[in-house]
């Protein structure tokens, strides 16, 4: 915050600190701590958090929406990027990663909190004078798609920008690159070495996975992660003007048990942001939120994942160990008896129908002439 | 065979692998489906860790030993294919030791050339050695190790002289590779029993070298009949405890003590450098791995559906017995036969393994030639008959693969009775090799042997 100047703040933010706070009220009361000490711990912590704010009446009457927030963890929310605010800030050049160090603070991924996040580490309303009238910069659309079929398939992105005319004197004067957040949701996970090979091939300028980077779980087992790809802003197409268009390799986890024989995975709104910085003059990078303008009811991109099915279990345990037995038997009889079969096979058993071996009889043959 | 000979085979399959690492390293860079082994990545980021100074298992998803990314520190100094070429050279190794193997046993030349080929052509091993994987290493460890039981006094270990013991050296080095390559795969560990077992009936002759039976095309049969019955009664069926009492000689005892101690030693030293993430990743995971996603196992499905509350202890007992079962049976009716003993343990080692993948066939197709020329099964039409049940029971299993890994649909039942149908297929191979293996011990028994006693089955 400070390598940047003034924070930015944003309403969301009170709201996370709040939301923390609650959360570890939920944590206290849950896990038997009713004991006076850890009550009192607990309201120490709460007035450690809200030493800075003094926002109590404020933080409060968030408490109500944080508890909504309690209810829909691991299911997707969409509003980020598109109720919250804008965000303007400076991203300096010694962090490669909007989110990389998300997870070194965070458990695990509530969709609001990464934004929040980002608005705290980057957020900052000094830095951009030099941009104009960044506003301007929008996006006229974004669509989303799934290619492919079963386990592994490309989730593609189509950035769309507005107004031709001032993002091509932008991109005159500055280096941008568009970066895409996307906060998978479990049972879905992109591979950081495919990721970085296709950094090396040059489709992505850089891109990175944090969080359950793990590729081998089942879903039941994992949590999720958050991929960022950085990307240049395609050439102007002449027909649709600027356009960025993502397309993102992605795998599914074996999902949980279900009776339906699916699992559906569902994909929320990604954060966007565009990156520029001056090309002639030292001045800072700035960094900010890409919205859209014509985003209509937002479209729910869907995978459908087989999933096994708990009613099978007991067959399938039972067929798969009778088999197994019946198999390893076979085998074990065949080996125990095999031991009297030369004793009991006929003399007359040669191998004078087989090439192979009938001419290696004769070489013996002729070399024991 | 007449118009081709060891060396050039040999030569001409170095040229095929070199040909290979070549297009690999062009497809690699030109396509988007990569010809390398997703697995030789992992190795060379942890060999490129390890060039910095820093842990192997910083690389995510590296299971192995240290000493693989040691031998791979040269693809981040020389050249990133090195240890593709490291991999095929080990590959072109195996088929050496398989003709040394099969001359000591006195296997005509037409024969062996037919059997080496059988590894150097066989389409499987040789895109397996340029793809990068570590298995040709293993390979060509484990035959040298029969070479070394076989040869009796290595060679080095004679001129040396250095304990003054013939029997120590030759224990000395088949133990030393034993205890490097258990560590360096775990899975050679089946191989314990069969090779104290037949250490145990090692006997050394006045050339210092242990007697070894030769390779007989029909005479055997013809004209030997008696004298394979009584060494085949010596097999230990007839009385299971006998010849596990007379195992325990000096070179066995020595065999165990070295092996394991060397292995323990490795265990500690890196377990000193690197700490749990050596024993989790390179040892514990292997012996614990239990794996949900689809592969050739008959278990995978079982283990999908249970993965979500765990096994109990009665079901990792049922999963186990079969596979203990089979390896103790294969172990004592076959181990005097020590390559056919390795062959059919790994064949069904593999085949009742809770994970399956198709690298593990390596692990047998090494093996193969060693057994080839003591096969009666015809290759028109048995043989073609058992290679097409093999084949065509996995390409059945891949189909339902392909359908639900790449279309999506759930066909979960389908791809687990294809598990079985392959569990099958592999059972039934199996019974095929073992009744048209004409069992021959690798040494010659000898009148004065421990299982000279054993009763003569009627």
């Amino acid at each position: 915050m400070s390598r940047c100047g003034i924070l930015w703040i944003l309403s969301d933010r009170d709201r996370a600190v709040i939301f923390v706070v609650f959360v570890r009220l939920l944590f206290h009361l849950s896990a038997a701590a009713t004991t006076p000490i850890k009550m009192l711990s607990f309201i120490r912590d709460m007035l450690w958090h809200l030493r800075e704010q003094k926002r109590m009446v404020f933080g409060l009457i968030f408490i109500v929406s944080s508890l909504i927030k309690v209810d829909s963890y691991n299911k997707i929310s969409d509003h980020v990027g598109k109720s919250s605010q804008r965000l303007v800030g400076c991203w300096p050049f010694s962090e490669a990663y909007l989110t990389s160090s998300y997870f070194a603070q965070q458990k695990s991924l509530f969709d609001s909190d990464c934004h929040d996040y980002i608005a705290e580490e980057f957020g900052s309303s000094d830095f951009c004078k030099g941009m104009g009238e960044i506003s301007l910069l929008q996006l006229s659309d974004l669509q989303r798609r799934l290619r492919g079929e079963g386990s592994h398939r490309h989730l593609i992105s189509t950035l769309r920008f507005m107004d031709r005319s001032y993002i091509r004197s932008l991109l005159d004067s500055h280096d941008c690159k568009a970066v895409i957040i996307e906060r998978l949701p479990i049972g879905v996970l992109a591979d950081l070495f495919e990721l970085q090979h296709l950094v090396h091939r040059k489709v992505f300028l850089d891109a990175a996975v944090f969080g359950d980077t793990n590729l081998e779980l089942p879903s039941a087992l994992s949590n999720r992660s958050i991929v960022e790809v950085h990307m240049n802003i395609s050439h102007e197409n002449p027909l649709r003007g600027y356009e960025t268009v993502l397309e993102l390799p992605l795998h599914a986890r074996y999902p949980p048990l279900d009776d339906s024989g699916y699992a559906e995975v569902q994909f929320g709104h990604p954060d966007l942001f565009l990156h520029c910085r001056s090309k002639e003059a030292l001045s800072e990078p700035c960094l900010w939120t890409l919205t859209e303008v014509n985003a209509g009811p937002a479209k729910a991109v869907m995978w459908r994942v087989p999933s096994g099915n708990d009613a099978h279990r007991g067959i399938v345990s039972s067929v798969t160990f009778v088999s197994a037995l019946v198999c390893a038997l076979s085998i074990v009889v065949s080996a125990i008896t095999s031991r009297n079969k030369d004793v009991r096979r006929p003399v007359s058993a040669n191998r004078s129908n087989d090439p192979e071996f009938s001419s290696s009889v004769k070489a013996e043959t002729e070399s024991l002439r | 065979m007449g118009w081709i000979d060891l060396q050039r085979m040999l030569g001409l399959s170095a040229l095929l692998r070199l040909l290979l690492v070549c297009y690999g390293e062009w497809q690699d860079a030109h396509m988007e489906v990569r010809y390398t082994d997703v697995d030789y990545l992992v190795f060379s980021d942890a060999a490129a860790m390890v060039a910095a100074g820093r842990s192997p298992f910083e690389r995510a998803t590296y299971r192995y030993s240290p000493l693989l990314a040691y031998l791979l520190v040269p693809n981040s100094l020389l050249h990133p294919s090195w240890g593709k070429i490291l991999f095929s050279a080990a590959d072109l190794l195996v088929g050496l030791f398989v003709d040394a193997i099969l001359k000591l046993r006195g296997v005509p030349e037409d024969l062996r050339l037919w059997s080496v080929a059988a590894w150097l052509f066989n389409p499987f091993t040789f895109t397996i050695g340029t793809r990068g994987n570590c298995e040709p290493i293993v390979c060509a460890v484990i035959l040298w190790i029969i070479l070394c039981i076989m040869n009796g006094v290595s060679s080095a270990c004679s001129t040396i002289n250095f304990f003054y013991s013939s029997e120590w050296c030759k224990v000395f080095q088949a133990a030393f590779w034993y205890g490097l390559i258990v560590h360096f795969r775990i899975y050679p560990i089946i191989y314990a029993l069969p090779f104290v077992i037949v250490l145990s009936k090692q006997r050394i002759g006045p050339s210092r070298k242990p007697t070894l039976r030769q390779w007989n095309s029909r005479r055997d049969i013809l004209y030997n009949n008696s004298s394979t019955a009584s060494a085949k009664s010596s097999r230990g069926w007839n009385g299971l405890w006998a010849p596990l009492g007379s195992t325990v000689t000096w070179d066995t005892v020595m065999f165990g003590l070295f092996s394991g101690t060397l292995f323990i030693l490795l265990t500690i030293t890196f377990f000193y450098i690197y700490g749990w993430d050596f024993l989790n990743e390179a040892l514990l995971y292997h012996l614990t791995r239990t794996d949900p996603r689809h592969n050739f196992s008959i278990y995978f499905y079982h283990v999908y559906l249970h993965h979500q509350q765990g096994f109990t202890v009665f079901e990792k007992f049922v999963s186990f017995l079969p596979q203990t079962m089979v390896q103790l049976a294969l172990i004592f009716s076959f181990a005097g036969d020590l390559p056919f003993c390795l062959f059919v343990q790994t064949v069904a080692f593999v085949a009742f393994n809770k994970v399956m993948t198709a690298q593990y066939f390596v692990w047998f197709f090494c093996l193969l030639p060693l057994i080839l020329p003591w096969s009666s099964m015809k290759v028109k039409w048995k043989g073609l008959i058992c290679m097409f049940v093999w084949i065509a029971s996995q390409i059945h299993w891949l189909m339902w693969a392909y359908l639900l890994e790449f279309k999506g649909r759930n066909v979960f039942v389908q791809l687990w009775l294809a598990s079985i149908l392959f569990l099958a297929a592999n059972t039934l191979v199996l019974l095929m090799l073992i009744r048209y293996h004409k069992y021959s011990p690798i040494f010659m028994p000898l009148a004065s042997s421990g299982v000279a006693n054993s009763r003569k089955s009627e």
